[in-house]
């Protein structure tokens, strides 16, 4: 699993789904105890290391 | 010290998800940082809840066998007290295990009249939900998604 954490409120994880595919997702306030899904999908090529 | 969730209005995750498209648009594969070390403490921790669940069971489970609270003290390697102190002071091991036992109205070993009694009262409680804080004619499966 990745991340990047910027604007203070806003992450984007970069890791796998069961079925082993990268996904991107994104969360508003990733540091509180209720963070919210605000974005899921396909990681793009230009995350991939 | 627990934090007050956060509220957020529409508008407002509108805006969040455009300013994340933005600056999701500027990253690159560098800015990503691996948090391999942050996942295997969750899935420990994971492990050890799963593994507190599983060894209660394994008690309810050997106090519906009859087995004493020395012979279960001796398996987890505690005291006879502090086995009764974590799994039986509520009682909830006896109790789970005494609906156990009586399911299907068998009975598992030899018990006085009045144990058999208070054994028929717990069943009759957990067939109607009441322990178990669910409505009559649920399932306990059915009840959480219920109230969920």
């Amino acid at each position: 699993m990745f991340q990047v954490v910027g604007a203070d409120d806003l992450a984007v994880l970069i890791g796998p789904a069961r079925n082993g595919t990268l996904l991107e997702v994104g969360l508003l306030d990733p540091d509180s105890d209720d963070p919210i899904v605000i974005h899921a999908d396909k990681a793009r090529d230009k995350f991939l290391p | 010290m627990p934090r007050t969730p956060t509220q957020h209005s529409p508008q407002d995750i509108s805006e969040a998800i455009e300013r994340l498209d933005a600056w999701a648009d500027t990253l690159t594969a560098e800015d990503f940082e691996a948090t391999g070390d942050l996942v295997a403490v969750a899935r420990a921790a994971d492990a050890v809840e799963a593994a507190k669940a599983a060894l209660e069971a394994a008690v309810v489970n050997a106090r519906a066998r009859d087995r004493s609270w020395n012979q279960i003290a001796m398996s987890l390697g505690v005291s006879r007290q502090a086995a009764r102190q974590r799994f039986g002071e509520s009682g909830r091991a006896d109790n789970v295990a005494r609906a156990e036992k009586t399911r299907g109205g068998r009975t598992v070993g030899a018990r006085s009249t009045k144990t058999q009694a208070v054994t028929r009262s717990y069943k009759k409680l957990d067939d109607e939900g009441v322990r178990a804080g669910r409505p009559k004619g649920t399932t306990r499966g059915s009840a959480r998604a219920k109230s969920s």
